[in-house]
Formats: structure tokens, C-alpha cells, sequence
């Protein structure tokens, strides 16, 4: 536990607490999807097209916004 | 035994109507009775929540959001027999983990505290919360339904249940009252700012020698959340800034984790299981955070370097949407957790009751388990307390430690 | 619903939580926290202190040890020396005096042999002459008494005298 203490001060040591910084990971991956579900929806409701373009075109996008952002998470610290 | 009256907690009245309804005289029990009630007084003693007040009727909850609180209405006819009452654990698991206007202390005794409110139209209304009669009553135009302050149609009268709650003068008030969780709020913070002076103390007066006595207690977690809370996720050069938040917030509800998990008095609220208070403590991680955030931040939210312009279309609104939800998954994550580890300890507890509706021999059977169970689980609590109060802390102090992170030079 | 009032917040917690919780946070940062703080980072630097002086100390320590290992070597190699050097000295004097003794007592011997040569040689002289005295006494009464002829009287003289000469060598 001690043995990374020194020198690398300022970087996330190794062990259990590099794991807690994914812990809230999927809750903000969900947080985005809906998020964007909910802007698509509630856009399509003031539009008020017949067909729900934008709830399906922004659910893809939080989909792939959530992914982006897991891929940015996890990415190794420079 | 005294003679039971209305007012009483239910559980307790139950027996009595069902003991009288029985042809049994209420002053000689028989031991079945006796047996069952001891339990209950020994359950409601430990749980701190059969509160006195009571719907009377099996599908109060939803009905009790109506205009007219017909749920008030019944607890009459529970007087006269009509309605038996049966043991409520989910309403038992709501009172515990809620919050309420009076504090249930043991037995018949509820502890009156203040209620203050401040009506935009009839300005501040300071008074006590026995005025409610447990809900039954109102008072000076104000009632209890559902355990929340509603103002009643005719303000002058101090009437019963059913009470006509008046919605438009209902959104004029403000409730600030000393409730149960504000009260032990109050309690544990009072706590923690007497132990941290005592322990302040201690160092100035014992200064460069070994820890003596709570000093002793406390240092190991001071130095836990330095070196391997504030020091790993800030560094060691930003880090003695963030120290006195991040210290504050875990004792807080690291104390207020235990707390919660005393059955009685001082403890049994379910402060860091309560929304509001996670989102006050999210919300001064995230202004920490907002006005801490250096160019290096703020530059990786609205535009990450070396990312092309598309994809930065969408990730710049999901960093963004980020910014704001890992306060909001901190929020959620403490008050979720706590909660659920009080509703699972609760509804094990909560089933020697309900199988001591069917025989006492089940309830007693079913009674070893669960209590065996409770105890487990209040064990496991102890330790979620403490890891709890480190995750939130951590993951605050991971977050602060991104928004003041130094560019690397690569 | 219950579970509804469960995750909105109440006004009345958040205020009062705000407002409690900062001034406990102010209070705690100002008078409790700092000292802390500032009372185990002294502590952890006078302990840092204290360790750095006793390593210190250490290596002074040893220093010394290894100038005092020095200066023991060199005074037992200086007592070698001498214990040598005496010994030397000492093996030198007993051979010496064992060479004059030895030469001393040789001579004692020797002069003690001339002694006893000399007194026997003198014994013998006499007692040649105590026998020659003893054999004319002898011969004088013999002849005084037995012998009445000249030849008889020469014979045992020369008996005699071969006897005693036999006896004497």
C-alpha cells in the first residue's frame, strides 16, 4: 500500500483506489444516455413531427456520447 | 397498565381493541398478549419508529395525497372497532427512513419540536409540534398530512381530521421546522464540533507527543483521509487546501453513518440516507470544484485537445452533462446506499412482526432468524458507514483533484 | 407515493444543512482543523527531525567506532611489537646465561676432575707407600719369625707385591 507513496505524489496510487474512480462510471454513462433521450423527447414534443427523429437520432448520439466519455474515463492518465 | 387511549401508538391500541373486542378485561393480559405487546415495545423501542402517528387503514399512502385526508377520517372508526389494524412494515420502513414533525422517543412518548414556517402571505409561524396532535389536529390554519405542514381551508379553526387542504395557501408556505433529521443534524454537528476542539486542543497543548486518548481515536482517520484521500487524488501540492471540506464531510457522515444505525434517541434518524442532505453535500463539492477548476479543466470540458471537431460536437455536451452528474451520482450513491442498508436491516426485523400477525410461535421462530439477520446486517452496516463516508469523500476529492490538475507536460 | 417523498428534498433540510453544515465547516477549518493539521505536520517533522539527528549520530557513531577500531589495532600492534621485542631480548639473555653457565660449569667439572685425579694419584703414592711400609713390616716379621733363608724371603716379597700391584690396578 505504502510502497507507491513516494515519488509518485499527485497520481492515483495503484490498488484499491484507482478502482473507486470507475465506481461512478456506469451511473454517468445511464446519466447521459437519458439525459439525451429526455432532450430528444422533449424536442420532438415542441416540434411536434409525426415521426420522433430526434429522440432516436439523440438516443444514438448519447449512446455513443456515454461511450466517448467511458473511453476518455478509462484512457491512461499522461 | 395504564388504560389505552386514542392517540396511542396503533400497534400498541391494536391489542387493546383486540384484546377488549376478545371479551378480555384490558387490565389482566394474558400472557399471549403480554408477550406480544412486550415484543412491541421492545420493537418500537429499537427501531424508534412506531411514531404515534397513525392512518388507521391498510391503503392510506395513496389516498393520503387526495385533497381531503378520508385516511384521517378512518382513525374514528379504528376507535370503534370497524378497522383492524394490521401490522404496516412498509409504513414502519418509511417512518424510520423519513422524517417527521416531533421525535418518537420510546414507548408513548413523542419529543415536540419546533415548527417554523414562513408563510409568504401570513408571514412567520413559529410553534410546537404537539399543536398537531400527532395529526389529528390543526392549528391555527395549519395541519400534519402525510407528515408534511399543509395549510387548511378555514385558518381560524383549530379542528380534527379530515382536514380540506387549501393548495394555493399550502404553496405559500415555506417549512423550516426543527424536524427529527434537522434536530439530529443539529446533534451531530454539535458532536463533531465538540470532539474536533477537544482533539484541537490536545494538539496544541500536547504538541510534538504522542497521541493520548481521543486524539487517538481520531488521528488514524485525519491521517487516512490526508494520505490516502486528500494527498492520492489531489497531490501533494494542492492538497492542504481541500483538507478542512474533505475532512468535515467524512467525519460528518461517517458520525452520521453510525448514528443512523442507534435505534434510539440521539441516534435513529436517517440523516445521510436523506436526499437533501447528500445534494448539500454534492452541491458544495461541485462549487468547490466550479470555482477551484483551473484552465487545464475547463479546456478538457468544452474543447479536449487534440480530439477533431466532430467528435468534439458530441463530447463537449456529454463533458458537460458530466460536470453535473458526477455530483449528482455522489448525491445518489450516499442516500441510495444508506437508505437500502436501512430498509433491508429494517425488513428483516420487520418480519417477526409479521409473522407474529399469523402465531406467535412463527413470530417467535421467525424471530431468532431475523433478529440473527438484523444483527448481521447492522454489522455490515458499521462497515458500510465507514466506507461510505470514504467513497464520498474520495471521489470528491477525486473530482476536485481533476479540476485543479496541473497540465503534463508530454 | 412515500417513495416519491423519499427522494425529493425538503426545503426545510436543505436550509437548515446549508446553513448548519457551513458554519460547522468554517468553525472546524478555523479552530479544529488547523491546529490539527498543523500539529501533526510538526509532530511528523520533529519525529523526521529526530530520526535524521539519531541517523546522524549513527554515523558519527561509527565513525568513532572505526577511529577507535584503529587506534586499538595500532596499540596491539604496537604491543606485539614490544611483547616481541622482549621476548627477543629475554631468549637472548637466558642462552647467554645458559652459555656461561654451562662454560662455568664445565670448568668446575673439569677443575673437580683434576682434584680428584690429583687426590687419587696421591692416595694411590700412598698407599703404595703405606703397603710398601706395611710389606717390610710384614716382611720384617716374617723374617724376624718364619724365614730362616734368602730365597724363601724373596719369593713372598714378590708374592706380595704382585697382589698388591693386582689389587691396585
Amino acid at each position: 500500500m505504502n510502497t507507491n507513496q513516494k515519488g509518485t505524489a499527485g497520481k492515483v496510487r495503484s490498488g484499491y483506489n484507482s478502482y473507486l474512480r470507475f465506481t461512478g462510471l456506469g451511473f454517468t454513462m445511464i446519466g447521459i444516455i437519458l439525459v439525451f433521450c429526455f432532450a430528444g423527447y422533449w424536442l420532438d414534443e415542441r416540434i411536434g413531427w409525426d415521426y420522433p427523429v430526434l429522440t432516436i437520432v439523440l438516443s444514438l448520439l448519447g449512446i455513443a456520447g456515454s461511450m466517448l466519455y467511458l473511453f476518455k474515463e478509462t484512457a491512461p492518465r499522461k | 397498565m395504564k388504560i389505552l387511549q386514542q392517540g396511542d401508538p396503533p400497534l400498541a391500541y391494536e391489542f387493546y381493541l383486540r384484546g377488549r373486542k376478545q371479551g378480555y378485561n384490558p387490565y389482566v393480559m394474558s400472557i399471549q398478549n403480554l408477550l406480544r405487546t412486550a415484543s412491541l415495545l421492545i420493537g418500537s423501542l429499537f427501531l424508534g419508529a412506531t411514531n404515534a402517528q397513525h392512518d388507521g387503514h391498510d391503503h392510506g399512502t395513496a389516498e393520503a395525497t387526495a385533497h381531503t385526508t378520508e385516511a384521517h377520517a378512518t382513525t374514528a372508526h379504528a376507535e370503534e372497532g370497524h378497522v383492524k389494524e394490521r401490522f404496516n412494515a412498509g409504513k414502519l420502513i418509511m417512518d424510520h427512513i423519513g422524517d417527521e414533525h416531533g421525535w418518537h422517543l420510546f414507548g408513548h412518548t413523542t419529543l415536540p419540536l419546533p415548527v417554523i414556517l414562513y408563510d409568504t402571505q401570513r408571514g412567520l409561524q413559529v410553534f410546537s409540534s404537539s399543536r398537531f396532535d400527532h395529526g389529528h389536529a390543526s392549528y391555527n390554519g395549519y395541519a400534519l398530512v402525510d407528515h408534511e405542514v399543509v395549510a387548511v381551508a378555514d385558518a381560524k379553526a383549530n379542528g380534527h381530521a379530515p382536514f380540506t387542504v387549501d393548495e394555493v395557501a399550502t404553496k405559500a408556505i415555506w417549512d423550516i421546522s426543527i424536524t427529527k433529521n434537522v434536530l439530529s443534524l443539529f446533534i451531530s454537528l454539535t458532536v463533531l464540533v465538540i470532539i474536533f476542539l477537544t482533539v484541537a486542543k490536545a494538539y496544541t497543548r500536547r504538541a510534538g507527543q504522542a497521541p493520548a486518548g481521543l486524539q487517538n481515536l481520531v488521528e488514524p482517520i485525519i491521517l487516512f483521509v490526508r494520505d490516502d484521500v486528500a494527498k492520492s487524488a489531489i497531490g501533494e501540492k494542492k492538497y492542504m487546501k481541500y483538507m478542512p471540506y474533505l475532512l468535515t464531510a467524512f467525519f460528518f457522515i461517517f458520525l452520521n453513518n453510525l448514528m443512523g444505525l442507534v435505534p434510539f434517541f440521539p441516534g435513529g434518524a436517517n440523516l445521510t440516507g436523506n436526499i437533501a442532505v447528500t445534494l448539500v453535500m454534492a452541491l458544495i463539492t461541485f462549487i468547490i470544484v466550479t470555482v477551484n477548476g483551473n484552465k487545464h479543466y475547463w479546456g478538457h470540458i468544452f474543447a479536449m485537445p487534440g480530439v477533431p471537431g466532430w467528435v468534439l460536437a458530441i463530447l463537449t455536451p456529454v463533458e458537460i452533462l458530466g460536470m453535473f452528474l458526477k455530483p449528482f451520482v455522489l448525491m445518489i450513491r450516499l442516500f441510495a446506499n444508506i437508505t437500502a442498508g436501512h430498509i433491508i436491516a429494517l425488513s428483516f426485523f420487520s418480519l417477526i412482526f409479521v409473522f407474529g400477525e399469523t402465531s406467535t410461535g412463527a413470530g417467535l421462530g421467525v424471530g431468532v432468524f431475523s433478529l440473527a439477520f438484523t444483527i448481521f446486517m447492522t454489522m455490515l452496516e458499521l462497515l458500510v458507514a465507514f466506507i461510505q463516508a470514504y467513497v464520498f469523500t474520495f471521489l470528491s476529492a477525486m473530482y476536485i483533484g481533476s479540476a485543479v490538475e496541473e497540465p503534463h507536460h508530454h | 407515493m412515500l417513495l416519491a417523498s423519499l427522494v425529493e428534498p425538503s426545503f426545510g433540510l436543505i436550509f437548515w444543512m446549508t446553513l448548519s453544515f457551513l458554519a460547522v465547516l468554517f468553525i472546524l477549518a478555523k479552530f479544529a482543523w488547523k491546529p490539527i493539521l498543523q500539529g501533526l505536520k510538526d509532530r511528523e517533522a520533529s519525529i523526521a527531525d529526530a530520526l535524521n539527528k539519531a541517523e546522524q549520530a549513527r554515523a558519527e557513531n561509527a565513525l568513532m567506532m572505526a577511529k577507535n577500531e584503529d587506534l586499538m589495532r595500532q596499540a596491539r600492534e604496537e604491543r606485539e611489537l614490544l611483547l616481541k621485542e622482549a621476548r627477543d631480548i629475554r631468549d637472548k639473555e637466558i642462552a647467554g646465561a645458559k652459555a656461561k653457565a654451562k662454560a662455568e660449569g664445565d670448568a668446575l667439572l673439569a677443575r673437580a676432575r683434576e682434584d680428584i685425579r690429583n687426590e687419587k694419584n696421591a692416595a694411590i703414592t700412598e698407599m703404595k707407600n703405606s703397603v710398601a711400609e706395611l710389606s717390610i713390616l710384614v716382611a720384617e716379621r716374617i723374617l724376624k719369625e718364619k724365614l730362616g733363608d734368602a730365597a724363601a724371603q724373596k719369593a713372598l716379597v714378590d708374592k706380595v707385591m704382585a697382589e698388591a700391584d693386582m689389587r691396585k690396578s
